[in-house]
């Protein structure tokens, strides 16, 4: 959405965009570690007078899509950011609706942890569900889209099979066998009778070479329980979940969304988080840069309080360089999917395992080509250009 | 008008019907509303309470009968119990139909 500015004299002429992020990082309380929220007046950045109608629904376009509708109802319940009568409603209907598709991904998620119990198949509950009823003081507060869900690696195909059988479809199948079980950060499925709720099955927290060097392990040592419908859900532990948020952050979308940001913050402002384990997973998971990367992105577009424990504590890491061209591939302009897969190469330990990540990608089943490209041909045209463009990127750096 | 037991609760005759959360309903609140999503059923579709039926889903965290039901609301509008409880007989019966609330016994 383009900042707007209505004319002639608006009563608020900072741009929308600015606002997202205010209501983005709205009501961070100070937790044990300090001040964590912005700068003591939590009216700072908030118009004093109510939106005009273009400015209003450019920033309701713009916090729905952001999935943060939740704070926004928050901000305007505590009269921060002044609204009409019916721009309150909207905000209103627009937090019910959230809500509503919340409670039914929620429902999918506790089905699917039945099921995979019900088959003697341990998970992690991810992102949304997790971090909505952990680390937020209300879970309303905590929109998300789909459900996340971790498996472990060796149990991964037993997995699969499971959650086929219970009528949910791989958006796209693996290019070999056993690929998926051994390099991926997982799988898209969904319910062709349903489409309102899409599965991520995950074995590890990000595709590409930060997948590869998580260390599964940490991610299964203990848990956080949470019980939700009358079935007691597992969750990552806070310090894995914190970094699997920064993941979220940085190794996701471009540009990043506000949403895990947020969550970084909001997980930080709540004390519960140890920086030490954080630190130490972070170095043995080879994710320093991603680390100190999320919470300088955080800090910076959430416009927290620099002297705060999270930003004070990641100054001093310093990631090797092959961490910083590791963090590149996923952060750069020219970031592509043949690009990610190269970075991954060189995260593949063994040159057995290198020789069969790469034969699965360049000799892939019909099965994997067919949903993707048009005809092999296309397939190899498209990673050329990718291949192309990545050389140009390099050679106009050096 | 809908029958209803008179409130508060029966000293003889059989155990008073005790009305909670169905325990696998999923909710979540905002100001004075309750999305809920019931428990069972093939309907997945989340359903809006708001005013004193978001009172009403607060005070059925925990097992409660109608009789106390209608005197907390009672309470809390300053309106008549016997009115209240001949109001949320009907209501009741319709979140237990959607699997939202359950009775015992």
């Amino acid at each position: 959405v383009t900042p707007v500015v209505t004319s002639p004299a608006p009563t608020y002429l900072a741009p929308v965009s600015q606002l997202t992020r205010r209501i983005a990082g709205y009501g961070l309380s100070p937790g044990k570690h300090g001040s964590q929220g912005g700068h003591g007046d939590p009216a700072r950045g908030f118009p004093a007078e109510p939106l005009g109608g273009a400015d209003w629904n450019a920033l309701l376009a713009r916090v729905t899509s952001q999935r943060i509708v939740g704070l926004l109802a928050w901000a305007v319940a505590d009269g921060i950011l002044p609204t009409t009568d019916d721009q309150a409603e909207e905000v209103h209907r627009a937090h019910v609706d959230a809500m509503g598709a919340d409670l039914v991904r929620d429902r999918q998620l506790i089905d699917l942890v039945r099921l995979l119990g019900n088959a003697g198949l341990d998970h992690r509950a991810l992102k949304g569900t997790a971090v909505a009823h952990l680390d937020y003081p209300d879970p309303a507060l905590r929109s998300f889209v789909d459900v996340d869900l971790l498996v472990r690696a060796e149990e991964w195909d037993d997995a699969v099979t499971v959650i086929t059988s219970a009528g949910w479809e791989r958006r796209f199948l693996e290019p070999r066998r056993g690929f998926d079980r051994r390099f991926v950060k997982g799988t898209i499925l969904f319910r062709p009778d349903d489409g309102r709720v899409e599965l991520d099955l995950h074995r590890t927290l990000a595709l590409g070479p930060f997948g590869l060097t998580v260390r599964l392990g940490d991610l299964w040592e203990g848990c956080d329980r949470l019980r939700l419908g009358g079935v007691e859900l597992r969750a990552l532990q806070a310090e894995p979940r914190y970094l699997h948020a920064c993941f979220h952050a940085v190794l996701g979308d471009v540009p990043p969304r506000l949403v895990p940001l947020r969550d970084l913050a909001q997980m930080s402002a709540a004390g519960q988080v140890d920086f030490d384990r954080v630190v130490d997973l972070a170095r043995s998971w080879q994710a320093g840069s991603v680390l100190r990367h999320a919470i300088q992105l955080a800090w910076d577009i959430l416009g927290l309080d620099p002297s705060a424990e999270a930003p004070t504590r990641v100054k001093s890491l310093q990631p090797a360089a092959r961490e910083a061209r590791a963090l590149d591939a996923y952060t750069s302009p020219r970031r592509s999917y043949v690009g990610l897969c190269l970075a991954t190469v060189a995260a593949i330990r063994g040159p057995g395992d290198k020789v069969r990540y790469l034969t699965a990608l360049a000799f892939p089943a019909r099965h994997f080509v067919a949903p993707r490209y048009r005809s092999p041909a296309a397939r190899w045209q498209a990673a050329a250009r990718a291949l192309r463009a990545g050389r140009g990127g390099r050679r106009s750096r050096g | 008008m809908t029958d209803s037991p008179p409130p508060g609760p029966s000293p003889s005759g059989p155990p008073e019907t005790r009305w909670t959360r169905h325990p696998e309903s999923l909710w979540r609140a905002t100001g004075d509303t309750v999305v809920v999503l019931p428990g069972a059923g093939d309907d997945p579709t989340p359903l809006s309470i708001s005013g004193s039926a978001a009172r009403l889903w607060e005070l059925l965290a925990q097992p409660v009968s109608l009789g106390e039901l209608a005197a907390q609301l009672a309470d809390a509008y300053g309106a008549d119990a016997e009115v209240i409880a001949a109001d949320l007989a009907p209501v009741l019966e319709d979140l237990r139909a959607a699997a939202a609330v359950e009775r015992s016994p």
